[in-house]
């Protein structure tokens, strides 16, 4: 068990910035899991993290020990790879036992351990067979006992659950959660589905080209997006983002010619500028007001998903039709192409972002 | 031109001085870290090791000591060794019997090479066919099994073949109301009965290379000729002789190497009960047969030396000519 | 390709047929000489069929030391193939998977031993031989042998098309390279194995001109040198003659028979590049 720490940890390849500047402290134990678009440089951090890709700069810290020297072999890390690099002419006994070999563990000492971990993982039944006699999430969860049979300090893994079917996946996700729960280890965990990082994770780490855009809980980069990457990235949809140049108004802000803001924004987007990035999450527009202050978002309608469960509205801005509206309303309501709808959402749904920066502003700070 | 190449190859240092500045070697930080950088590199020269110590010591060396023996007078009895200069080339430019061998092994190779490529070719053509169905692996593995048998001892089938009284060769002649040969026992003859030999022991190869080569002409290509109505010789002249003349060129290099360098079917051939090897009457003393009997026969090591740097050189030469032609011939995708 | 009349295709079949005869004759003729009746082998016209007397191959086998002259062969074929596959894997493997300082230099020396006629080496060789005290023996017709350009490549070849991930993942267990080589690389390798073992094996068996100059003692030659001294034994003999050829033959022949494809690719590949 460790606590790691990155210090401004940075890669390049030639001249290319892989990873920029990776702070991060990392508590004894905890599930950290870093998300974002493919080629941010998730299995990058992975790699330097386990000793596999050396560091261009920066510091890396397992506890208190700084381990840019180290080995990766001397560094007690349990590794899964997306296509498990299960040897294929061993039995999923000799794949478990073999790392413990390696580090001469005694032979009846070895054999116990993986018995020990068969068990927690249900593969006992299949210790004999070779990977390719074993289905995906077998294959899966041999890949995993062979990280843990060495009682790893830290765990790394890479999309561990991309290869296999949604149901499998789903499930398998929440198995890794138990198995967190009972093992209690330092746990990276890389993926580019949202929905694992939002169920599995302590902290998320939200990256984007190399640099961080975020790292926080679930529901911090859900409800507090550091920035328009994120605020759009996480959420199914991802939020509505709307540049747009606001006129004051007695009773209501008007941004562009179609949304309408509370004055309570006012001191908010007097701090950015004329022009204010306005952000609403697609699930928090609703069809009808609730009070007043209510914003208000007028739209042309442009297509309708029925998606069972809700109604996925796609449209745009009346009177602005180059910016993107996606609403997700009850089911039941009936709506048609090209017709013009108002919906509303409440105040403190709304975000501002500095166009410029692209960083969100505190609605109510100051 | 000449600009031309000089700027590119400046272009790619440049190239390379950017890469290497932007990427710096892994910087070695600790004591230690150089203890794992060189523990690392240990392993793998530790890896290389054995194989990299037989090729030094059973390669490199003696091509070295080649060049060493050949201008001393070095003899396995006397310990000691005298430069003589160029005395050992001397001596053998002035034996005729060495001007023999070569003209022997040339007639040998001038021989080979067209019978090697041609009869090659058409086994090759003739087996194409039936490459893929199942019986035409069985054909193709007759033609290609005397390439793995043991020389000495297939080639002592051929003596006995070429027997001059009792055997098939000249029972066939004679069925054929043709003259009986002396065969191995005829000056004329004896070289030739080699040649076949050889020729049946190493066409096999040749054969695959060549299906090899053919494999490799887009399917296309044929069709479309055909579809134009192209004759069939004319299909071969023009789309499949030019697309193999790779393999061809790699086919004459090859056999150019081997037939130059022929010792065991000679020696076995032309030795045992027809007298000492390269008989009747040096008829088939080739060079490489000369080189042997030179050094052990009759122990004069440093003239084998000379003759074996001789040999080394005519090789080297042949095939670097034969690289030059090709580059001007051989049409190259 | 061509529809060819009827009359043409048959001719071709012929033709195949007769050429795939005409190689395989010599083989059939060996057999049926030494199996051959005391006046059959020398009538005229020859008898094509064999007759089956097993006398001249069992006086071979029980009053010469052919027997001895096999088990030589056999010991140093094998030793060479044990070699070659274990130089060749860890070159292989270092070339494949390893970066180190002079690699290019190194590779270069792999390749450089092909391009040097044997002939012409022969006599330095004998001479390094003798400096090393290592005329006669068993060692001298093995070391030299030991390794193999060939065989380098192709385990370079296979280590490089495995995942990268096996490595790292034994690595992170603390495997160190050998333990990796000696059990997940080798053992995955076993196609490379076989090609490397087969190819050499052929080769060592049909050694002939080094293990000429090289021993001087019957009792450490291989058959191949021990039936250039039965021809002058057996002069006159052709049938106990023969019967020596068919006993060194038969294992290379089954051996070719029974692995005939693997055998063709590995040596057009070794020898031509090719790889079908
Ligand atoms: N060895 C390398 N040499 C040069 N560039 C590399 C190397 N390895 C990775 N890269 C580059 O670094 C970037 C980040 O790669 P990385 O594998 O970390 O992405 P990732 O976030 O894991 O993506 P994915 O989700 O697709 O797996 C990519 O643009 C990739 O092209
Ligand atoms: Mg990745």
């Amino acid at each position: 068990m460790a606590s790691v720490a990155l210090k401004s940890v940075s890669k390049q390849y030639g001249s290319k910035l892989v990873v920029e500047e990776f702070d991060l402290e990392v508590k004894d134990g905890e599930f950290i899991v870093l998300l974002g678009p493919s080629g941010c440089g998730k299995t990058t951090t992975l790699r330097m993290i386990a000793g596999l890709e050396s560091l261009s700069s920066g510091e890396l810290f397992f506890g208190e020990k700084p381990v840019n020297d180290i080995p990766p072999e001397d560094r007690n890390v349990g590794m899964v790879f997306q296509n498990y690099a299960l040897y294929p002419h061993m039995s999923v006994f000799d794949n478990l036992v073999f790392g413990l070999r390696s580090r001469r563990v005694p032979k009846a000492q070895a054999a116990k351990a993986v018995s020990k971990v068969a068990k927690l993982l249900e593969i006992e039944h299949v210790l004999t067979h070779k990977p390719r006699e074993l289905s995906g999430g077998q294959r899966q969860r041999v890949a995993l006992g062979r990280a843990i049979v060495r009682e790893p300090s830290v765990f790394l893994m890479d999309e561990p659950l991309s290869n296999l079917d949604a149901n499998l996946r789903e499930r398998m996700r929440i198995e890794l959660a138990q198995l967190h729960a009972r093992l209690g280890i330092t746990t990276f965990y890389v993926t580019h589905d949202q929905g694992e990082a939002l169920t599995l994770s302590d902290r998320i780490v939200i990256m984007d080209q190399g640099k961080v855009r975020q790292i926080g809980t679930s529901e911090e980069v859900y409800s507090k997006p550091n920035d328009t990457f994120v605020a759009r990235f996480i959420g199914s949809p991802g939020m509505n983002l709307w540049n747009l140049e606001w006129t004051d108004g007695p009773d209501s802000i008007l941004a562009g010619e179609s949304v309408q803001v509370p004055t309570l924004l006012r001191s908010a987007m007097s701090r950015i500028g004329k022009v204010v990035t306005i952000g609403v999450r697609p699930e928090h527009l609703f069809l009808s007001s609730s009070g007043t202050g209510d914003v208000v978002v007028c739209l042309d309608v442009l297509a309708i998903e029925r998606l069972g469960s809700h109604v996925q509205l796609n449209g745009v801005l009346t009177g602005n039709p180059s910016l993107t509206v996606v609403a997700k309303l009850d089911a039941g309501v009936n709506y048609r192409r090209g017709e013009k709808i108002c919906l509303y959402a409440k105040p403190e749904s709304v975000y501002l972002f500095d166009p410029l920066t692209e960083r969100r502003v505190e609605v109510f700070g100051q | 031109m000449i600009t031309g190449t000089k700027k590119n190859s400046l272009g790619s240092l440049e190239l390379d001085l950017v890469t290497n500045g932007i990427s710096p070697k892994p910087k070695i930080t600790s004591p230690k870290e150089l203890l794992r950088v060189l523990k690392d590199r240990l392993v793998a020269y530790g890896l290389m090791f054995p194989a990299l110590a037989v090729f030094v010591v059973f390669f490199y060396i003696p091509a070295a000591y080649l060049i060493y023996i050949s201008f001393y007078h070095w003899g396995i009895l006397s310990s000691a060794t005298t430069y003589v200069g160029l005395k050992n080339f001397d001596i053998l430019f002035a034996q005729p019997l060495f001007w023999h061998s070569l003209l022997t092994s040339l007639y040998y190779t001038v021989v080979m090479i067209p019978a090697t490529v041609l009869l090659a070719l058409a086994i090759a053509m003739l087996l194409r066919d039936g490459l893929n169905a199942k019986r035409g692996g069985l054909w193709r593995g007759a033609v290609f099994l005397p390439h793995v048998t043991p020389v000495v001892a297939t080639s002592i089938v051929w003596v006995w073949i070429f027997n001059p009284r009792f055997g098939l060769a000249n029972f066939i002649l004679t069925s054929l109301h043709l003259p009986a040969l002396g065969w191995l026992e005829s000056q004329q003859w004896a070289l030739p009965a080699v040649m076949i030999d050889s020729l049946w022991h190493s066409l096999g190869l040749y054969v695959i290379i060549f299906l090899a080569g053919m494999a490799n002409v887009p399917k296309e290509l044929l069709e479309v000729a055909r579809l134009d109505g192209a004759k069939r010789h004319r299909v071969f002249y023009r789309i499949i002789w030019p697309l193999i003349s790779p393999t061809t060129f790699f086919v004459v290099v090859l056999a150019t190497v081997n037939s130059w360098q022929a010792f065991s079917q000679i020696y076995t051939m032309t030795g045992g009960p027809h007298g000492g090897a390269g008989g009747p009457a040096f008829a088939t003393t080739t060079d490489a047969l000369l080189v042997y009997q030179t050094a052990f026969t009759y122990l004069h090591f440093s003239l084998a030396a000379a003759m074996s740097l001789i040999l080394f050189l005519i090789i080297l030469t042949l095939t670097a000519m034969q690289k030059w032609i090709s580059d001007r011939v051989v049409f190259y995708r | 390709m061509y529809k060819q009349s009827l009359p043409l295709r048959f001719l071709k079949q012929i033709s195949i047929v007769t050429v795939a005869g005409l190689f395989a004759f010599p083989l059939y003729w060996v057999v049926v000489t030494a199996f051959n009746t005391k006046g059959g082998v020398y009538a005229i016209p020859p008898n094509f069929i064999p007759a089956f007397h097993l006398g001249p191959i069992s006086y071979v086998i029980s009053n010469t030391s052919w027997m001895h002259y096999l088990l030589n062969t056999v010991f140093i074929a094998g030793t060479t193939v044990l070699l070659v596959l274990i130089s060749s894997a860890m070159a292989g493997y270092a070339l494949a998977e390893l970066t180190f300082k002079g690699s290019n230099v190194l590779f270069l020396l792999i390749v450089g031993v092909m391009m040097l006629p044997s002939q012409a080496l022969l006599i330095p060789q004998y001479a390094v031989a003798f400096r090393l005290h290592l005329l006669d023996s068993y060692t001298v017709q093995i070391i030299p042998f030991a390794a193999s350009t060939f065989g380098i490549f192709l385990f370079r070849q296979f280590f490089k098309s495995l995942p990268r991930e096996y490595w790292e993942s034994a690595r992170l267990e603390g495997t160190g390279h050998l333990r990796y080589i000696a059990r997940i690389a080798m053992p995955l390798a076993k196609p490379a194995v076989m090609t490397v073992t087969l190819l050499t094996f052929i080769t060592s068996w049909n050694q002939f001109q080094w293990p000429l100059i090289i021993t001087t003692s019957h009792s450490i030659q291989p058959i191949e040198v021990a039936l250039s001294h039965y021809m002058q034994t057996f002069e006159a003999n052709w049938r106990k003659l023969t019967s020596a050829v068919v006993l060194a033959l038969a294992p290379i022949v089954l051996l070719f028979l029974l692995l005939q494809t693997h055998i063709v690719n590995g040596v057009a590949g070794r020898d031509s590049g090719v790889n079908r």
